[in-house]
């Protein structure tokens, strides 16, 4: 079943639909929230709290837009990052729009892409790698590391967009 | 994707969350007018998604199993979408009910009961003193299960890793080929600044791919721990470090990138010597320099 037709049987109100998602995403979600946060509580919490908003806004996921998985992953990263900045969420869920073509339905393209990922991940040169994961997963700010690495701002910045982009290629092949 | 140039690195950052101050300010006030941009801002929150979902089998971890449940205690009697009050135990926790999370999400680790949330979780179930051998003959063949299962988790990851390493190889290899012979590729012939000797550089370079490969002869020797350090000069701003190179004994070497941000304008390359390792910007006279043409 698609994440569209899974949605949709969320708006209409079926709570079987919500459990099949989560059995879809909350690993991803999970591990997510906990590679940011450290804790599994805390993790455990962020994941409670990103399915039950699903569950009341499910009109905040635009599926025309793209895969529910990425966007899952996105927002358990955002609030993990908000949790340990000690500050209120930054973005409302609606407003988390993102684009990407790739597939993560089902497993098998998740596996797929996921090895790709990190095969570029691997190939990539080590302090841009290390720029993005201290950006994202930490979230460093560029300022916070260039300090942190000692080299230049603007470095820093083509570092992290090139970054994305590099990401981004390796799964339009 | 025509977004603007000028504020490519600030949309990088933006999707991350990591713009702060009048740089978030002056890229929003763009972005409400700006449909290109905005895409293009959506594009790269969706390259950042890519890294929360490159975890491998074996580094995903499953929540706890108790977890499906409280959603599933919360959610009941609670319609989809209304907005209304949740029962359970997560509602008392953090404050759920609200059908936005900026209003209702507590950052769970400012949260000052988080004894308590711990405390609410479900405890665990103790066995019988007469199902512990039960259990213990259990645990054994859980065990050796769970091994089983890893080894081969591991072994398809592996085989999935080189498949992908392969694939990207290829691609590059790809895309290198297209540079050297795409005829909208910028051709530059570098030559010495002094008469002799006379060492000489070709540049291929594709601005929309960040593709670039290199090729140098009649090099000089290079100093203990230098390296020639190549550098695009865009159309617009200060030289940008486009990689790194040593040369063999006969003073031939070439470069190939294939990670350059896209759509620089390249106005000319030129060569300096730096330390071994680059660097971020040109502290020694340039050696060689050629105007970028088609």
């Amino acid at each position: 079943m698609t994440d569209a037709a899974i949605v949709a049987g969320i708006r209409s109100g079926d709570e079987s639909s919500l459990a099949q998602l989560y059995d879809r995403y909350s690993r991803v979600v999970y591990s997510v929230a906990l590679r940011v946060i450290g804790d599994t509580g805390f993790a455990e919490d962020i994941l409670q709290e990103i399915f039950l908003q699903l569950w009341k806004n499910p009109g905040a996921f635009d599926a025309s837009r793209g895969n529910l998985g990425p966007w899952l992953s996105v927002i358990a990263r955002n609030r993990a990052i908000d949790a340990i900045r000690k500050r209120k969420p930054q973005d409302d869920i609606e407003d988390v729009v993102l684009s990407v073509s790739t597939n993560f339905e089902e497993e098998l393209d998740r596996n797929r892409s996921g090895a790709k990922v990190r095969a570029a991940l691997a190939e990539m040169p080590p302090a841009q790698k290390k720029a993005l994961e201290l950006a994202y997963f930490e979230g460093m700010s560029h300022t916070e590391i260039a300090a942190k690495t000692g080299e230049p701002l603007g470095t820093i910045k083509t570092r992290i967009r090139s970054g994305l982009i590099s990401l981004r290629s390796v799964l339009a092949t | 994707m025509t977004a603007h140039e000028q504020f490519a690195d600030d949309l990088a950052l933006h999707s991350l969350g990591l713009l702060e101050g009048s740089e978030r300010v002056a890229l929003e006030q763009h972005l409400a007018t700006c449909a290109d941009c905005r895409e293009e801002l959506a594009q790269f929150r969706g390259d950042s998604a890519l890294l929360g979902l490159a975890f491998s089998e074996g580094e995903l971890v499953a929540p706890p199993a108790s977890a499906k449940q409280r959603l599933m205690d919360a959610v009941r009697g609670t319609s989809s979408g209304s907005g209304s009050e949740s029962s359970g135990t997560v509602q008392t926790t953090a404050p759920v009910s609200l059908p936005r999370i900026e209003q209702s999400f507590t950052p769970p680790i400012a949260m000052p009961q988080r004894s308590e949330v711990i405390a609410m979780r479900p405890k665990p179930i103790w066995f019988g003193a007469s199902g512990w051998l039960a259990a213990a003959a259990m645990l054994v063949l859980s065990g050796l299960m769970w091994m089983q299962n890893s080894a081969l988790r591991r072994r398809i990851e592996t085989a999935a890793d080189q498949s992908a390493q392969q694939e990207i190889r290829l691609t590059k290899a790809e895309q290198l080929v297209s540079v050297l012979t795409a005829p909208d590729a910028v051709r530059a012939t570098l030559a010495s600044t002094k008469s002799k000797p006379e060492p000489q550089g070709k540049a291929f370079y594709r601005r929309d791919g960040g593709q670039l490969v290199f090729v140098a002869s009649n090099m000089p020797a290079l100093p203990p721990n230098k390296a020639f350090e190549l550098w695009l000069i865009p159309d617009n701003g200060a030289p940008m470090n486009a990689g790194v190179f040593k040369t063999d004994a006969r003073g031939n070497g070439t470069l190939v990138k294939t990670d350059l941000p896209p759509g620089v304008i390249a106005k000319a390359f030129a060569i300096t010597v730096e330390n071994a390792e680059g660097s971020p910007v040109p502290t020694s006279p340039i050696m060689i320099v050629g105007a970028a043409g088609i």
